[in-house]
């Protein structure tokens, strides 16, 4: 329809109508504005941190300290991008914990048998795959709400995985598989840095801008923020969603298959509790449970904070009992914040 | 004035960042009178309702209540001092049963301070009799309808004592028969000596239920009337300075070719509706809640299983399964209901206008911010969104300008049909005017347009035909002098024959 449609209205007066109020917005400092951006404040925050860390210990700011940090955090760092991408469309996942366990055990299986590296680790992300799609189709497809759904893949993939090495370890894997998990590369000489580590910044740097500019990851955004209004937009609500859950399974498996490198051995019973951090660490970053907010950086940066109070424990010397206090605190905290400065913002 | 009031409010002023929301507004309720405020959205009517029933605290004035001046400071402490409000979304807890909503909070109790059930359901009865409503009071409330839904509130505000009852929007959700019966319930309270203050959009209903009116305008009043004293149109120009006979843009003389066709068509909640539209027409849906009418929107549209039947575009038969292949095949939706089905609210103008968009606005991979701009400068102008800019929530704005960005992300994908369902519910006098002339301007640009409105008057004053459907059934199309408010209700009520003599 090659109308021209430019002059829709013209010349339709108002009829004397006076304008409606249009509630101003007061102006904003720079301050204001800056802060309004959940990733800055995490920045700040965080450099705050490191400074005072770095005044408290003498250990902390060294690269032996940030070695020990990035390995385990690489893991993490990797789950968290699936998990920001399930909660920017209102979803989540329990399950990624349990899927990182299976996922080491099904490529340590696999390498045992001889069949080569690049099959084991096809393999572990296949298994990552599979849960995502078992888990999406369930939500999507027959409507049970992602909690149950993912609570109940949580015990499953973690009783197969148990199942099959009737809870033991498997280990002995070979030289070059290991090299992922524990190899390091040295842009300049004195600073090794982790492959894991390097191939998780990879991967937040492409899913962070794809998340924010990409044309199919926008739809995740309109699917959390009002899933029907989405529908009727014209987005499949079902594919998108379920190409979520597929790529937050991916990325548990690869965090598996990773931290299955790193440890060299594959421990069923390991990776409790990811999925808290995990979500906890997004939620601190600006996602929200209730969908359509939340990006990559911003998770990220949630993570990394994590990291840093629990790296500060070790090196104050604080009890590790203290942990979950401290954490759990922080989340609650950083919620409270959000929603305090929202209601000021509403009611403005 | 040496008269009793029962609620007098002087010299209100309420301010919210950015705007005033009342000024200087003083109103006077007697006992047993049912009084009307009127206004625009954004007139400051709820506004003034809510710092009456202690949810929002004023900057200044006073509220004397029986010649005493009051204090509400929260609903609790007005509910105590006797003034209960209904607001507009019914907010009762859907698994309870009509009782324990009643006595939320205060059930009676036994001496072991347990909830006293029998006792609790008696008196539920006993109030619910008051009100003609005839629904055991242990019913869960999630299994009544609105209407009942919203009789209950007031019966609970009323076992609560209250004197003086506000009522926003109460029957926005209502159809005519129930809005009948709720009037009636009213008029006994009224007899009852309870002071009724109601806030409606709708005259019609004003005139018919309310002894005196007084119109709000930009937070200010424009002045009070009895109802006896005065007419719709006088109230319209008191409301917006306009005439009424002003509202709807004139209608299409000529239409275009057949852009649409539905042969048999079969869906939830209607069956074998066929009819044809054609470039440049409004064709008006007619018909009670539950006629099935938005159910055959939403079917042609995708987003509710067809069961049979075929639909045509321009002529060429297409299978639409879902909302996107509608949209391929040139079928734009706007549903009834804005916020719950239309808009994304806590997120932008702009992305709410680009939603149906994304591949125009988009290059292989990443969106193109801006082409999503571009797009959306171009609606805000054309469509006069009124909004502080582009990156807006759309939460932010008016009803009126939510509905606008609604039409605005549809005229983007530029369809050849558009269904719109209730294209003005809930929108001020003024608003509903800009939103028809915007119909009317989208059919000269030869867009074909299903209108699914409740409202009759709309109906009347938008259609080039009507289409009337009663109980999934397709009644009739009316055009021309046949489209008549008498022959629409007659079908829609299923007179069918009823009015054969004259056909």
């Amino acid at each position: 329809m090659a109308k021209e449609q430019t002059d829709l209205l013209h010349g339709q007066e108002q009829k004397g109508r006076p304008l409606a109020y249009i509630p101003a917005r007061p102006a904003r400092s720079l301050v204001q504005r800056l802060l309004s951006f959940r990733e800055a404040l995490m920045v700040l925050v965080i450099l705050a941190t490191i400074i005072v860390l770095t005044i408290l210990s003498p250990n902390f700011l060294n690269w032996t300290n940030f070695l020990a940090v990035s390995r385990g955090f690489a893991m993490e760092g990797m789950v968290v991008i699936g998990m920001t991408i399930l909660l920017a469309g209102g979803m989540f996942d329990l399950s990624v914990g349990s899927t990182m366990a299976l996922a080491g055990v099904v490529c340590a299986w696999v390498l045992n048998q001889g069949l080569g590296i690049p099959t084991a680790i096809v393999a572990g992300l296949l298994v990552g795959v599979v849960v995502g799609f078992v888990n999406g189709s369930i939500v999507t497809r027959v409507g049970v709400n992602p909690l149950i759904t993912t609570l109940g893949m949580m015990s499953i993939a973690r009783g197969i995985a148990l199942v099959a090495t009737q809870g033991k370890p498997i280990s002995g894997f070979p030289k070059d598989f290991v090299f992922l998990g524990q190899g390091v590369l040295r842009p300049l000489p004195d600073y090794p840095v982790p492959i894991p580590f390097i191939l998780m910044l990879v991967l937040v740097i492409i899913s962070d801008i794809l998340l924010r500019r990409a044309r199919y990851f926008r739809q995740i955004y309109y699917i959390g923020s009002n899933a029907k209004a989405a529908l009727l937009s014209g987005i499949n609500v079902s594919r998108v969603l379920l190409m979520s859950f597929i790529m937050a399974g991916l990325m548990a498996g690869l965090g598996g298959v990773i931290s299955t490198a790193r440890l060299t051995s594959a421990i069923p019973t390991s990776f409790v509790g990811v999925e808290m951090r995990v979500i906890s660490a997004a939620i601190i970053g600006g996602a929200s449970l209730a969908g359509g907010e939340g990006t990559v950086l911003g998770s990220m940066l949630g993570l990394i904070f994590m990291a840093l109070l629990s790296n500060a424990m070790v090196i104050l010397g604080v009890s590790v009992y203290w942990e979950g206090i401290i954490l759990g605190t922080v989340l609650v905290l950083a919620v409270t914040i959000d929603m305090l400065s929202r209601r000021r913002l509403l009611a403005a | 004035m040496a008269e009793n009031y029962r609620l007098e409010v002087k010299n209100i002023y309420k301010a919210f960042p950015g705007t005033q929301a009342l000024k200087d507004v003083s109103m006077a309720f007697r006992p047993g009178e049912i009084h009307a405020v009127v206004g625009e959205n954004g007139a400051g009517k709820s506004t003034l309702m809510l710092i009456i029933a202690g949810v929002h605290q004023r900057d200044s004035g006073t509220i004397l209540l029986d010649g005493q001046p009051i204090e509400p400071m929260n609903p609790h402490h007005a509910q105590t001092l006797g003034i209960s409000i209904v607001y507009q979304e019914l907010s009762m807890a859907a698994n309870l049963t009509i009782a324990e909503n009643i006595f939320i909070n205060r059930q009676p109790t036994n001496w072991l301070g347990l909830i006293d059930r029998k006792k609790m359901y008696r008196d539920a009865a006993e109030l619910l009799s008051i009100l003609d409503i005839h629904v055991p009071p242990d019913t869960p409330v999630r299994n009544l309808n609105i209407a009942t839904m919203q009789m209950v509130e007031i019966v609970a505000a009323i076992s609560r004592k209250a004197r003086v009852l506000l009522l926003d929007e109460p029957t926005s959700a209502l159809t005519e028969k129930e809005t009948h019966r709720l009037f009636e319930s009213l008029r006994q309270l009224k007899q009852e000596g309870i002071t009724i203050i109601y806030i409606s959009h709708k005259l019609d209903e004003v005139f018919a239920i309310a002894d005196r009116l007084t119109v709000l305008k930009d937070g200010a009043v424009v002045g009070s009337r009895e109802v006896a004293e005065t007419n719709k149109e006088e109230v319209v120009r008191m409301m917006v300075g306009r005439e009424l006979s002003a509202l709807y843009p004139d209608k299409n003389e000529q239409r275009g070719r057949e852009v649409l066709r539905v042969e048999g068509l079969c869906g939830p909640g209607f069956r074998d509706v066929s009819f044809s539209l054609y470039q440049g027409e409004i064709l008006g849906v007619a018909g009670l809640a539950g006629a099935g009418r938005t159910s055959v929107c939403r079917t042609i549209f995708g987003a509710a299983r067809r069961e049979a039947g075929q639909v045509f575009v321009d002529g060429r038969e297409v299978d639409i399964q879902t909302p996107q292949e509608a949209i391929a095949a040139g079928i734009g939706f706007v549903p009834e209901d804005r916020k719950l089905q239309g808009l994304f609210l806590a997120m932008s103008v702009r992305q709410n206008v680009v939603a149906s968009s994304l591949e125009k606005c988009s290059g292989a991979l990443f969106m193109d911010t801006r082409r999503e701009a571009a797009l959306t400068e171009e609606m805000v102008t054309r469509l006069r969104i009124k909004t502080p800019g582009i990156e807006q929530k759309v939460l932010n704005l008016s009803g009126g300008n939510q509905q606008k960005v609604l039409l605005g992300k549809w005229l983007s994908v530029q369809p050849k049909v558009l269904l719109v369902s209730e294209p003005t519910r809930g929108i001020d006098v003024g608003a509903k005017a800009e939103i028809h002339a915007l119909l009317r301007q989208m059919a000269q640009q030869g867009v074909g347009i299903v209108m699914v409105s409740s409202e009759l008057p709309e109906i009347l004053g938008m259609s080039d035909r009507v289409m009337v459907m009663h109980e999934g059934e397709l009644m009739g199309i009316l055009s021309g002098d046949d489209i008549t408010e008498e022959r629409i209700m007659a079908y829609a009520s299923g007179l069918r024959n009823g009015l054969s003599g004259e056909m």
